[in-house]
């Protein structure tokens, strides 16, 4: 197994997997029962009969009952395509952890869970577009090759997620789960792209992975900060004002971020790269907005 | 106020160091770098900090701005920036600046790096941009005679232009006929007046200053100095009893107002030879007065060259601190005799006198030999027209003119009636009792020319001319028995000794700085060139025997050559030898209100300026404490929020 991924780590999993709900419908059959109606064996509900109804699913009993002819219905099964958009811009490659590993063991993490229940997954790396994208996996024998194809990808690009969510989108055959995993240290409009994509019927999970040192900058003085992914650099006299206009900057980026996810039903879970993964993952699969 | 002024603007020089600063400091700065994952929220919080707090941009070059703060204190301190009094009032402004040798006094002792005349001129500068709009002034400069350095003027710049071409000068001033002369230039020009007057109040001349009754303004400047100078000097040659060589002497006195006793050197050195002839060391008490004698024995080359007495060490007034002399000329007096009769009396009184160098010629060699240009000539029953040397003693002059005198027909037995017993031939003499047997009638110019005459003529003439003493006799003194009398030999010395006064004395006049001095030169001397301290090399036009120098406002040796009709030179000391100009404590100024008829004369003792010198100097050092402050300040604040 690989480091992303340790045993331990994975028999935690293996419990919170059959919490993770997913609301998205892909159309193809799969384990999951699906919202919709289809051909399941699981009923959903009653529905008055209409000339031309296939009177094989007529509900005799319920006729007999009550004398109105009624159709039985069936909840549809289908299975879900996981899309782990993974930011590698030159940003996540900081801290320690670095920012990229964490974000990677995330989605690792999920991508472990959605194969595990039968679904797809797929992995995408996104930086300035969509700069790399895996074919779907399908079923745990899958594990191995998601898991490599994470292990690939290396932070060293810029960063334009609107771009990079409109293209797996645009590449979506059919809607699926679309977890965005990345700092959304990007000044573009990322966040209406995301509408886009709930609009195309992606169930839109956001999870944001920062280094405490970007929540609480410990630095003082005269700095010369320079930009991971430009490499520019910004001259600064940090000091309690400073960090104070930055943490309200920081405090604004959480609270889009929170309407996005509550604008689009979408979970939220923000991840320190200290703090244990286990919990983040147990807040994603609550569907929790932080 | 009327503002600030700046006394000394060279001092903004120091703002060229603000280019070196702020390169330094931009290459100075290094930031610590920090690798950050993304700047982008870090801009967006330096934009709303700016937004917020418009100044914040500014904290980190506070260092900097606290280092061009102090910089800038530092070079207005310099420029030494001051304040003065309000507007003066009068449609017409007299300034009259002092330039007196006190004037050129250094302020803070001879290391200060400004002068009195310094601060007047600043003063002076201050006064002119207080006029009153319209107003116009006049400059003039108060030196040993007033000098209008401006006519009236309304613009400023030029006035300020004039104010700034005054210097002091080594002289001793005569404010009060600065002042009258711009009590009457004012007067003349009606409107409201005004006088400003600049000075150090150290006059020479302790008398109130008429101001006709016009409102004066008096700008003091300077405060007390230490000074010792040399009020007097006098050079003497002489025979050493002792050696019976020839010894020069010189004189000096010296006189002190230091408050303390300080012990001083008197040297006195040959210009250019390296080392001084004699020195003394004394012990000036205050306010002492001591004459030192300073002696030594020349070489014959020295006979004519510049003496310079100086006093050491140096004080806050350099001119009193040296005086300048020529060495004399040998004691012996050259003589030439030029006659072609077989006996001269003449000759014999000569051979007399030990302390004369006779030579003897005949009248044709008097133009061929060279003769020493200062020597007497006689001449016996020859009157040649170009007579070389210097004065000339013609006995027995042949009938025609002689040196401008008219020799006419012979006087049989004429009785000698009276003579002129105050010119210095003349003197200690009597003729009562010489006979003469026969003379030519002289024709004297005037009647002052006669020296001695009979009752019908005159016997002996003085036919001087500039720079030369002549006298001419009537009559052949071997047809006299005046060869056998003791007045004969007291008039040929007599004629010997003043001819040597003229000889030592060389330059006809004072040599005292700020008087035009004359030379005498050789006769047909057309030009000459000279030069000296603060005198260009500069040509001058002689005439009759005489150079006249233009006013010599340093003191100093100046060196006077021609180049015909022989190749000469000639040394002039000039010095200020003032014990009142030495003096330079300043003393309260008193203005004579009722000398020009009027009891309305104000007079303002105007403080001359208020220095901002220190407050600036202080407020740099409390600039450049913050900036210590600020660059080893300890971050703050910072450890609560690294939870």
């Amino acid at each position: 197994m690989s480091t992303l991924l340790d045993p331990g780590f994975a028999r935690e999993l293996e419990a919170l997997r059959r919490r993770l709900s997913l609301r998205a419908r892909s159309g193809s059959g799969g384990e999951r029962i699906a919202s919709r109606r289809g051909s399941s064996a699981e009923f959903l509900e009653h529905r008055p009969y209409a000339a031309g109804d296939d009177l094989r699913r007529m509900d005799w009993l319920a006729f007999a009952r009550t004398g109105a002819p009624v159709l039985k219905l069936f909840r549809a099964e289908e299975d879900v395509v996981v899309r782990l958009v993974v930011d590698a811009s030159g940003s996540l490659d900081f801290g320690d952890p670095p920012k990229l590993l964490v974000a990677k063991r995330l989605a690792a993490a999920i991508g472990y869970m959605a194969l595990a229940s039968s679904e797809r997954a797929q992995v995408l790396t996104a930086g300035e577009g969509l700069v790399r994208v895996r074919e779907p996996v399908r079923g745990r024998g899958a594990l191995a090759a998601l898991l490599r194809e994470l292990d690939e990808v290396t932070a060293s690009h810029g960063t334009d997620l609107a771009r990079a969510i409109d293209a797996a989108v645009l590449r979506a055959e059919r809607p699926g789960m679309l977890v965005v995993t990345s700092d959304f240290f990007d000044p573009g409009r990322f966040d209406d792209a995301l509408g886009r994509a709930a609009a195309a019927g992606h169930d839109v999970a956001l999870v944001q992975v920062l280094a405490p040192e970007e929540i609480e900058p410990p630095w003082d003085g005269d700095l010369a900060l320079e930009d991971a992914e430009s490499g520019t650099t910004l001259d600064v006299t940090l000091d309690d004002r400073a960090a104070e206009a930055y943490r309200e900057r920081l405090e604004g980026l959480f609270a889009m971020l929170r309407a996005t996810a509550k604008r689009l039903r979408a979970p939220y879970v923000r991840v320190k790269t200290d703090e244990p993964l286990l919990d983040a993952v147990r807040r994603f699969v609550s569907r929790a907005v932080d | 106020m009327s503002g600030l002024h700046l006394l000394d603007p060279k001092g903004l020089l120091l703002l060229a160091g603000l280019v070196p600063l702020v390169v330094f400091y931009i290459l100075k700065i290094r930031r610590r770098r920090q690798r950050v994952s993304s700047t982008w929220l870090w801009m967006a919080a330096q934009r709303d900090l700016v937004a917020k707090h418009p100044f914040r941009r500014l904290v980190p070059e506070l260092p900097l701005l606290l280092e061009i703060l102090a910089l800038a204190l530092l070079a207005l301190a310099l420029a030494r920036p001051t304040s003065r009094g309000g507007a003066i009032d009068g449609d017409h402004v007299a300034i009259v600046v002092d330039t007196s040798a006190s004037m050129a006094t250094r302020i803070g002792g001879p290391s200060g790096t400004r002068t009195r005349i310094d601060d007047a001129k600043a003063a002076a500068r201050g006064a002119v941009t207080r006029l009153g709009p319209g107003a116009d002034a006049i400059v003039i400069e108060a030196a040993r005679d007033a000098v209008l350095v401006s006519p009236p003027e309304r613009d400023v710049q030029r006035l300020q232009n004039a104010i700034d071409g005054i210097e002091a000068r080594d002289v001793q001033g005569d404010l009060t006929a600065a002042v009258a002369l711009a009590a009457d230039r004012l007067r003349s020009l009606g409107g409201r007046q005004r006088l400003v007057i600049v000075t150090d109040g150290a006059l020479a001349r302790d008398e109130p200053l008429a101001a006709g009754g016009i409102p004066t303004d008096v700008l003091q400047v300077g405060d007390a100095e230490d000074n010792a100078g040399i009020v007097r000097v006098d050079v003497r040659s002489g025979i050493d009893p002792t050696s019976l060589r020839e010894q020069v002497q010189t004189f000096a006195m010296i006189q002190s107002w230091t408050p303390h006793p300080r012990e001083a050197y008197v040297t006195l050195s040959i210009e250019g030879r390296p080392d001084p002839v004699a020195s003394r060391r004394l012990l000036l008490q205050p306010g002492d007065k001591q004459p030192v004698v300073l002696t030594f024995e020349p070489r014959p080359e020295d006979h004519g060259a510049g003496l310079v007495v100086q006093l050491a060490p140096g004080d806050a007034e350099a001119a009193d601190d040296a005086a300048y002399a020529r060495v004399p000329a040998g004691p012996r007096m050259p003589v030439v005799v030029a006659s072609d009769l077989p006996y001269s009396w003449t000759t014999r009184a000569l051979e007399a006198d030990p302390s004369v160098d006779l030579q003897r010629l005949t009248i044709a060699q008097l133009a061929t030999v060279n003769i020493d240009p200062d020597a007497l000539v006689v001449l016996e029953s020859a009157c040649p027209a170009s007579v070389p040397g210097n004065d000339v003693l013609v006995i027995g002059a042949p009938a025609g003119r002689c040196f401008g005198v008219g020799v006419g027909s012979t006087v049989d037995d004429p009785p000698i009636t009276s003579w002129d017993t105050g010119d210095a031939r003349l003197r200690f003499l009597t003729l009562d009792g010489v006979h003469v047997a026969h003379a030519l009638a002289l024709d004297a110019p005037g009647s002052s020319a006669a020296l001695v005459r009979s009752s019908a003529t005159t016997l002996v003439a003085d036919a001087s001319s500039p720079g030369r003493s002549v006298t001419v006799l009537g009559f052949d003194v071997g047809d006299t028995d005046w060869p056998l009398k003791a007045s004969f030999v007291l008039f040929v010395r007599n004629v010997v000794e003043l001819s040597r006064a003229h000889r030592a004395q060389g330059v006809a006049g004072a040599t005292r700085t700020g008087d035009p001095a004359r030379v005498k030169l050789p006769a047909g001397t057309a030009k000459v060139t000279m030069d000296g301290p603060g005198v260009p090399e500069r040509e001058i036009a002689a005439r009759d025997g005489f150079a006249v120098l233009p006013p010599l406002w340093r003191a100093g040796l100046y060196h006077v050559r021609w180049n015909e009709p022989h190749v000469g030179a000639a040394v002039v000391p000039a010095n200020l030898t003032s014990a009142e100009e030495s003096d330079i404590a300043p003393r309260a100024i008193k203005i004579d209100g009722a000398a020009g008829g009027t009891s309305e004369t104000v007079t303002h003792a105007i403080a001359v300026h208020t220095e901002w010198l220190g407050w600036l100097a202080a407020i740099a050092a409390l600039a450049l404490v913050l900036d210590v402050w600020w660059v080893t300040r300890q971050p703050r604040g910072r450890v609560a929020r690294s939870r």
